[in-house]
Formats: C-alpha cells, sequence, structure tokens
C-alpha cells in the first residue's frame, strides 16, 4: 500500500474519536483491521490528536497481545491446544505443521505463514483443531497433517 | 511541616507525616535498601527491596508505599526482613548480568580493585561502564549479596551469555547511550521523563518476561522528542542508560556545585571531577533555578569551557611584530607605562559569561582609570532592544517573576521564541504548565518548535509580523471588553494613545496581516486575558528586526492590559543571551554597544581598546571586527585562548576559565548565584578582577584593592543600589533574587507603568520574482551560543554536522530539491550554501537557516551578517534556492 494511502486511512480513523477520551484502544482496533497490524506510521497522527507521547502510545499498544505491531503472516494458522486437542496429539501436530512450512528454528522469519497457539474455542469434536486464516479444521490427525501443510503451501504459492 | 513519631529498630525518630517511610527513615539515618524509589519521583513498587516489618501491618508492606503515621514500630533488620529482602534482590539479580555483584571476591578485592584472578578474567566486573558508581552494585553490596545461598538462580559465568536477553546497544544519541541488557525495570527512567521533564521518552512496553524499557517502536531517542536533558541518566541506577561521552571515564574523585553560564537561566549542576579534570555534570537537585532539571548544552559544553587544550599559559607582549612570552610583572609594567597614554581614548568590551566581579571591576577600571565608557557586553546575540521596554514602560530593565512562576501561570503564551533553545529549562517551566498544572501552554512562531508537542494552541504567523499578531490580541481585549479595568486605571497611563493606534488594526486586519485565522487570535486572546495567572516568555527571536522594540513593547502593553504584572504566575520572562548579561547590565556596563565600540575604534576616536573573554574577531559574526581592532594603537585582550582576538593584541593576558574561578553571576530572573572554581586553574592565570586590581593600583589608582571575589562583590553590592543587601556568603545554595521576587507587587516604581502606541515596522523584505522566497533564521538547539562560549577544540562542543537549510516540501517540490542535497540559499545581499532539510513544518515560501551560532549584526555567519547588514537592520531577506 502506498506511503499517502496508509497515513489517509489513519487520519481517517484517528478524526472520528478526535475530541473524545478513553477510545485509544478503539482506534488500535480500528487501524488494526484497516492493515492487519498498527504500523509505526500511526504513532504520529494519534499522539497528536490525543496528545499522548508517542512511546506512550506504544507501551499501551504492546501490552495487549492482541495488537500486532509488524505485518500480520498472509496465513495464518492456529494451534488448538487445549486439553482434549493436546490429549488427541496436538503438539506432534503442530510439530509436523512447523517442519513442513519450514516454521522452525531459524526459519520462521517468513511473512507467508505464521504459527500461534490458540486456546480451547470449545470445538473439541472436532480434536485435534486448526485454524487455518480463522476457519476451523478438524480433526487434523498426525497423518493428515502434512497433507494440511500442503495445502497451506499451495495458498501461499498461489 | 506536621511531624509524627514513629520508632525504627527500637529507635524512636521525629519524621514528616504522610511521606513514604523509606525517605522518612533516610532522613533519620537509617537506610532501608531500596532500587525504585527515588525522592522526587512517583512510588512505583516495582523492585520490592524496600519491604520491612511494620507492627500490626499485614505481612512485610514495601516501606515506599507506605506513608509515615504517627506511633508505627518499624524493624528492618529482622532475620525475616533481611531474609526477605534479599530472597526478592536475589530474583532480581538473576535477571542481571551479575560478575560484579556477586563474585566470591569481592571482599578481598574490594568494588574497585583490580583482579586478575577470578575464573573469567573477560567478565570481571570491570567490563561494566558503571562499575563503581552503580547503584545496583552498591545496594547489593551492602545487603551483603554475595553471602546469600542463591536460591532461584545459578551464578553465571558470562556478561552476555546464551540466556542474556542480548537486547541490541543503542548508540545513535550523541549524548545518551541505551543498553537495556543491564535493567532492572525499576522505570525510574520512564517516570523521570514523564513526570519530571513532561516528554515521555520512553515507556515500559510488551509485558512478562518480554517487558522492556523502551521508545516508540524502538526509535532513538531523538526520534521521540528527546532533548538529551540526562533526567534519565541521572536516575538510572545501572548501567542501562549512560552518559556516553564519559561512559568510560569510571569515577570521580569529586563533585562541586557550580552555576552553569551557557545561558541565562543560571542552573545549578554538579559538575564531577576527575584527575583535576572536568569528567561529567549532572543536575543539582537543591532548589536552585533549575529544581534538578538540566539541559544537553550545560551537561555537555561546560567542560568544553574549560578545556585544556590551546590555552594562554603566561602574558604575552608584542615585541617585534610577534607575540612573546613574559611574566606578569613585566606586562604589568609594560601595561601601566603604556596605557595612562591612552586616557580619553579608551573602551572596553567584557564576554557576557564573565563574572559580576570582573565586570564590576572592569567598569571601574574603564570610567575611574582611563576615563572611559562603561564597558560593552558582548552577548551571542544582542539583545538590548529586548530588555528596553521593560525598563521603559515598567521601570526595572529584567524579567518580572522568578522562572518558577513560567509553570505557575496557568496560561504561557510563548512569543516567536524557541526557549528549548534559548533557556532550556524555561521550555521545561512553560511545558509544566501544559502538562502538569492543567494550565493552558499557546506558541506564537512560525514554524513548529519543541513546545508545540505539548502547546494547546499555536498561533503561526508569517514571519516579520509579530507587532501585528500581539496588536491582534490587544484590539480583540479591547473590543470583547476582557481588559482588567481596575488595574488599568490604578496603575497605567497612555490607554488613549495605545487605543487610537489599535484604531486601524482590528482583529479581522490583524488576521489578513499575520496568516493567523482571526478566530484564533480571538481565542488566544480570550485565554490569556481571563487566565488567572498569564505569563509572556520570549526570547531574541521575538523580532525579525534589529533595534526593533516595537513587539516587546506591545508584549508588555499586552500584560498590563490584562492586568498580568505584579503578581505571582504571571509576569513578562525576557530570556536573555548570554550567561550573565543580566548580572553586567545591573552593575552599570552597556548592552547593545558592541558595534558602535567598534566603530570608534574604526574611527579612530578610541585608540586603546581592552577585550575581555570575547574572540569578536575569531566568530564568523563579528568578522569585521578585526578591521576595527587593527585600527586601535593600543589593544589588551584578556582571554583564556590564543584565539583570532588575541592574535591582533599588543598584550595577551591569560585569564582563569569559567570553572576555574569562584565569583557571583546573575540569571534572568535576577537571581545572583555563586560559581566556583571547580578546577584548579592553570599556573599564572588570573581571574580578570584580579588583573585588574594588580594593574589599576600599578597605574597608582586608589581603593581598588581586594583579597578575593568575595571582598569585590562586597563592592560592586555597595556600588549597586538594586543589589543592596547581598552578601557573598548568603549566596551559597540557589543564591538569592535582588528586589522582590515579584517585580510591582506593590506599585510600579515611576508610580505608573506607561502603555506605549503599536507600531508595524515597516517591512524591507518583499518576495519578488527573482527572489520568491522570504529567508529567515532559525535556531540550532545544541549549537546555540556554544562556538561563542567554548574552546572550539573539543569535539564535543560540537556536536551537529552542517549547517542545514530548511526548506518547505512545497518550495522543495517546485525546484526539484531532496531531502539531503547540498543547496544555496541566494539573496541580493550575498549567499550561503547547507544541507537541505525538507519539511513541512513552517510555511511555504520560507526558507528557515538554521546555523550553529547566530545570528544578528552582533552575531552572525558570514553572508547572513551581510545580509542583515544590508537588508535595513532586518534579520529576514529575499532570496531563492539553487542546487
Amino acid at each position: 500500500m502506498l506511503q499517502s494511502r496508509i497515513g489517509e486511512t489513519i487520519d481517517q480513523i484517528v478524526n472520528e474519536y478526535r475530541g473524545r477520551r478513553g477510545v485509544l484502544l478503539q482506534v488500535f482496533h480500528r487501524i488494526q483491521e484497516a492493515f492487519g497490524y498498527v504500523p509505526p506510521e500511526a504513532m504520529e497522527p494519534i499522539a497528536a490528536a490525543f496528545r499522548i507521547p508517542p512511546s506512550t502510545l506504544f507501551g499501551t499498544l504492546t501490552f495487549y497481545s492482541e495488537f500486532r505491531t509488524e505485518p500480520p503472516a498472509r496465513v495464518q494458522v492456529g494451534m488448538c491446544l487445549g486439553p482434549t486437542c493436546h490429549i488427541k496429539g496436538a503438539e506432534v501436530v503442530k510439530q509436523i505443521l512447523e517442519y513442513r512450512l519450514g516454521l522452525s528454528g531459524e526459519h520462521d522469519a517468513s511473512l507467508d505463514v505464521a504459527i500461534h497457539e490458540v486456546e480451547c474455542a470449545g470445538h473439541c469434536h472436532l480434536a485435534p483443531l486448526v485454524y487455518v486464516n480463522g476457519m476451523p479444521e478438524g480433526p487434523v490427525e498426525v497423518s493428515a497433517a502434512q497433507q494440511l501443510a500442503d495445502r497451506i503451501l499451495s495458498q501461499v504459492s498461489a | 511541616m506536621e511531624t509524627v513519631k514513629i520508632s525504627i529498630d527500637g529507635q524512636e525518630y521525629e519524621v514528616e507525616k504522610g511521606i513514604p517511610l523509606v525517605l522518612a527513615a533516610e532522613r533519620a539515618g537509617v537506610r532501608i535498601p531500596h532500587l525504585c524509589f527515588n525522592e522526587g519521583l512517583s512510588v512505583f513498587a516495582g523492585c520490592r527491596v524496600c519491604v520491612v516489618n511494620i507492627e500490626g501491618a499485614r505481612g512485610l508492606p514495601t516501606s515506599c508505599t507506605t506513608p509515615t503515621a504517627d506511633g508505627q514500630i518499624i524493624w528492618t533488620k529482622t532475620p525475616e526482613v533481611l531474609d526477605m529482602q534479599r530472597g526478592v534482590m536475589s530474583l532480581i539479580l538473576a535477571d542481571h548480568p551479575d560478575r560484579c555483584l556477586s563474585c566470591h571476591r569481592q571482599e578481598h578485592c574490594g568494588i574497585q580493585g583490580v583482579c586478575l584472578r577470578d575464573a573469567v578474567v573477560t567478565y570481571r566486573c570491570l567490563t561494566c561502564a558503571k562499575n563503581g558508581r552503580c547503584e545496583f552494585q552498591s545496594t547489593s553490596e551492602e545487603m551483603e549479596m554475595h553471602r546469600y545461598p542463591m536460591r532461584y538462580y545459578q551464578e553465571r559465568h558470562s556478561w552476555y551469555g546464551p540466556e542474556h536477553k542480548e537486547l541490541p546497544i543503542r548508540r545513535e544519541n550523541p549524548f545518551v547511550e541505551l543498553d537495556f541488557n543491564e535493567c532492572i525495570l525499576c522505570t525510574r527512567c520512564v517516570r523521570a521523563c514523564d513526570e519530571v521533564r513532561g516528554l515521555s521518552c520512553y515507556e515500559m512496553t510488551y509485558k512478562g518476561p518480554e517487558a522492556k524499557i523502551g521508545t516508540s517502536f524502538g526509535l532513538p531517542l531523538q526520534g521521540v522528542g528527546c532533548d538529551g536533558c540526562g533526567a534519565c541518566v541521572d536516575v538510572c541506577p545501572v548501567a542501562s542508560i549512560l552518559d556516553k561521552p564519559s561512559k568510560w571515564k569510571g569515577v570521580a574523585d569529586q563533585a562541586v556545585s557550580t552555576t552553569c553560564t551557557l545561558c541565562s537561566a543560571g542552573c545549578t549542576l554538579d559538575v564531577e571531577v576527575k584527575d583535576n579534570a572536568f569528567l561529567r555534570a549532572a543536575a543539582n537537585r537543591s532548589d536552585g533555578a533549575n529544581h534538578g532539571v538540566s539541559c544537553a548544552r550545560g551537561r555537555q559544553a561546560l567542560g568544553a569551557q574549560s578545556s585544556a587544550t590551546g590555552r594562554v599559559g603566561r602574558p604575552l607582549i608584542r615585541r617585534d611584530g610577534k607575540l612573546v612570552e613574559s611574566t606578569w610583572d613585566e606586562a604589568l609594567a609594560f601595561l601601566a607605562q603604556q596605557l595612562p597614554a591612552y586616557k580619553g581614548a579608551f573602551a572596553s568590551i567584557i564576554s557576557s559569561r564573565l563574572t559580576n566581579e570582573d565586570g564590576y571591576l572592569l567598569s571601574r577600571f574603564a570610567r575611574e582609570v582611563m576615563g572611559g565608557d562603561a564597558p560593552a557586553i558582548h552577548t551571542p546575540v544582542d539583545d538590548s532592544a529586548l530588555v528596553e521596554p521593560l525598563a521603559g514602560m515598567l521601570g526595572v530593565a529584567a524579567s518580572t517573576n522568578p522562572l518558577d512562576d513560567i509553570g505557575d501561570a496557568k496560561c504561557v503564551l510563548v512569543f516567536g521564541s524557541d526557549p528549548q533553545v534559548s533557556q532550556p529549562v524555561a521550555a521545561w517551566q512553560a511545558r509544566r504548565t501544559a502538562r502538569f498544572t492543567g494550565g493552558t501552554l499557546m506558541v506564537a512562531s512560525p514554524r513548529q518548535i519543541e513546545l508545540n508537542q505539548q502547546a494547546q494552541q499555536w498561533l503561526q504567523y508569517r514571519p516579520g509580523t509579530e507587532s501585528a499578531l500581539i496588536a491582534g490580541l490587544l484590539s480583540t481585549i479591547l473590543e470583547e471588553n476582557l481588559t482588567a479595568t481596575e488595574f488599568v486605571a490604578a496603575n497605567t497611563q497612555g490607554l488613549e494613545a495605545l487605543q487610537a493606534s489599535l484604531a486601524a488594526l482590528t482583529p479581522a486586519r490583524c488576521a489578513e496581516l499575520t496568516g493567523v485565522p482571526e478566530a484564533d487570535i480571538r481565542s488566544a486572546a480570550r485565554a490569556f486575558a481571563t487566565a488567572p495567572g498569564s505569563a509572556i516568555v520570549y526570547d531574541a527571536g521575538i523580532t525579525q528586526f534589529t533595534n526593533d522594540t516595537g513587539a516587546v513593547s506591545a508584549l508588555v502593553d499586552l500584560a498590563l492590559l490584562t492586568g498580568q504584572v505584579g503578581k505571582p504566575g504571571s509576569g513578562i520572562h525576557v530570556l536573555r543571551s548570554g550567561g550573565n548579561t543580566q548580572g553586567l547590565s545591573d552593575l552599570g556596563l552597556a548592552t547593545g554597544a558592541v558595534l558602535t565600540t567598534l566603530d570608534a575604534a574604526r574611527s579612530g576616536q578610541v585608540q586603546a581598546l581592552f577585550i575581555a573573554g570575547a574572540d569578536l574577531a575569531g566568530l564568523d559574526a563579528t568578522r569585521n571586527a578585526a578591521t576595527a581592532i587593527d585600527r586601535a594603537a593600543f589593544v589588551v585582550v584578556a582571554g583564556t585562548m590564543l584565539d583570532a582576538t588575541a592574535q591582533l593584541a599588543d598584550v595577551v593576558l591569560p585569564l582563569t576559565a569559567p570553572l576555574e574561578q569562584a565569583g557571583t553571576v546573575t540569571n534572568s530572573e535576577r537571581r545572583v548565584q555563586r560559581t566556583e572554581a571547580v578546577l584548579p586553574a592553570p599556573d599564572r592565570t588570573e581571574p580578570l578582577w584580579g588583573v585588574l586590581q594588580a594593574l589599576a593600583t600599578a597605574m597608582g589608582a586608589a581603593g581598588f584593592q581586594a583579597a578575593d571575589a568575595n571582598a569585590v562583590f562586597e563592592q560592586a553590592v555597595q556600588a549597586t543600589p538594586a543589589y543592596a543587601g547581598l552578601s557573598y556568603g548568603a549566596l551559597a545554595e540557589g543564591g538569592k533574587q535582588w528586589g522582590a521576587p515579584v517585580l510591582y507587587g506593590d506599585g510600579f516604581p515611576g508610580g505608573k507603568a506607561l502603555f506605549r502606541p503599536v507600531t508595524l515596522p515597516q517591512s524591507p523584505v518583499v518576495p519578488d520574482a527573482s527572489f520568491p522566497l522570504l529567508v529567515a533564521i532559525g535556531y540550532e538547539p545544541l549549537a546555540y551560543h556554544l562556538e561563542v562560549q567554548t574552546a572550539r577544540e573539543d569535539p564535543h562542543s560540537r556536536p551537529w554536522d552542517d549547517d542545514v537549510l530548511q526548506v518547505h516540501a512545497d518550495d522543495a517540490a517546485r525546484q526539484g530539491v531532496a531531502d539531503g542535497d547540498r543547496v544555496r540559499v541566494v539573496t541580493q545581499h550575498g549567499e550561503f550554501a547547507g544541507v537541505a532539510a525538507v519539511t513541512t513544518n513552517g510555511l511555504p515560501g520560507v526558507v528557515t537557516l538554521r546555523l550553529p551560532a547566530l545570528e544578528d549584526a552582533s552575531v552572525i555567519t558570514g553572508a547572513v551578517a551581510a545580509m542583515a547588514a544590508q537588508a535595513n537592520g532586518a534579520r529576514l531577506t529575499a532570496g531563492r534556492l539553487e542546487k
């Protein structure tokens, strides 16, 4: 996205909330919705509009793990590590996915795929459960993990 | 102060009520170990080291969060308390490099000893820059942590072992180095920057085990508003935030409090000395003019003033065209023989950073012995026009209120100036209003200044229309009946003339002239007039025309019209140029007279010149001073360096440098303060007053003898009515203001204050087709005045890179200029080259030269000097940009 477009969108969002108090988290959420993360460019306009120093904003931003300060990967893989999934071998599934997606060790700097752990969402009938870009898939047995990884890879390269 | 009785470890103490227990104990002489607590900052209670046993309290409470109350019984040394304190400390140690803290050899070699026998020599305590002056280290030693069985961690044999944080060390800032691998998350830096300085450059970022002190997106400090004040350096208990220039220079032999003379704020700084040389400077936290706040200039450049390189070591006398080393006896005899021939044709110039004693004796010498005029004060920027209206309209040529009143005012108008540059402590006061007291900060300036970050209102006017903008404020107040009627009726005269002069200058007309929207002018006028206390702050940037008193007298009109004079939390604050300009002019020396003095030398009217401490010929600024000095038949230069001016002298007298001489100086709030001899003066250097008394005595004049600076000051007090009642001894500890702290509280000296009509200066500068841009002069914060005042040999006195031309993005786009290009500004008076900084700050059509040393006819660089001289005394001219 062009720099100026980023700036415009941020200004637009900031202006909606200008002059109101206690709206900082909403502003962060809206900016993250727009870009997938909160970019560094957002700090100055927010600081100026709400009269909060940029470093203080950043402290708030990084306090909440919900907010990202870097662009998200194109494919987000969520591994459920709840008790049922755990019993049904989710750890091994995760290892297979990581290995196949090239995310183990030093290779996980890629912006294409990211794996993160999620809490139990109650879909235990699907255990072991994997979310691909928010869509639940399951049960992903150990034997099926490799196929899922290949499918994700084709999605990435597409 | 309300007190309570408490018992600590079985001993009764009477302490202040309601303060943190840890502080009360410290004041009573009982030390409770603590790390995150720091007097003057809010209580954080993050380190948990200061736990104590309070009878009746649940568990072991932290003594920083417990306020003192009557009848408390506190135990700080019971086995239970000590075990808890050490347990807590061991948890902090687990996340900190530890060789200096828990080394088993500590008690053998001592905290500073050289150890070669430890297992891993390269990981010794000596590898830490803070070794020996680290609060964490001393606290750990005090708690005898090396004896403590480490339940929670194993001693590691490395500083930066694999388990360590390995955060990158940040070295981008010229003054502050950040290494958060050492950090113990006490957040003192966060609190100092936020609560004391009002800048909030640091914040605790991330959380849990990831938590670390950081800036917004890890930007370098200068990218998040840091002005290098060093508050974080002063409070950091570990080696995370370091004063970069002195990082490896170790522990001071001694620290001496003295007054900084780099600007007219007159901050009290603690100067650390090692091996008889300047080591580093820190803010003194007692109640001086600065209340524990310092600035980058004071911290970094103070030492350069006394740099040992290039010093004149002996008196020099010109023989056969060459300056030859001589002795004091010989030099004084020579002067006593030569000078009498020039009686009546003698003039003297003195640097504005020399002491009151120096100025007083030079003034007496010039008038009594040589039959000349009072000496001219050489200031970095000629500020005589800034003060004249204060004397002429109110009665006293000085700021009306103490600096604190800027911070205590409910509305502060910073007009045409950048206090961050001219007097950083005043900028801090203004920021205090905006951030901590709920007041309104208004900045009137063509460009955004650092204070804009905190300012609630910005009046962006076209350079050169200062008087018109103030006229707009005045006519709004008159039109909307916001006048302080009672005050005006009782205390002032000349209102009708003011009203008449404003008849044509309606707010709408002034909006048109200045480019500031009428609504903004009106709301600013309302805010200023209706606040319970409003202060005006300005420096030499207020007027773009030399010798123009119009803008300042309009500001005085504004203060009078709204009754913002003569009460606390208000007033007119002039940030004078030069460390002791106020003091020297109090003693009757002349401001704004350097150029006329030089002209008199050029015309032959003055034949003997005595120049003290001012390198007139060496500054690009007064380069043409050399021709005047050359014309004089006999030139005496007293100074520390063999500079360009000294090269022209017939006699050179070696002076002691500012940090080597005891004396007094007066800051811009009329506070007379002591400067101390922090460093030993080199052999054969003398303070100027010492030279003058010997010289006057040798020439047969009576009454010049004085044993020390103290005695000279007593003489000066006798001769100066305003200083009546001051005594040298009583000036220790923060000094004393002359006159009432708030002037005019009980009326004006002349009975009534005088309004002056507003006149707009005739702008000689009209951009046209060949010169389409307006060229203005700006400031370079760190460099401001430095070259004028410090030894140029010291690299730290020149922390900027290049002369900068700030070009508005619109103009840059039109000319195809990119950020960082080398460009020239061509004017009809000359041209100036520099590096382009493309910015959207400021107005399109205006190029700002940011110069190391400023400014007008008295100090100005090369082509700009010619520009100023020819453009009818304006600091503005028209020009064009060329690549």
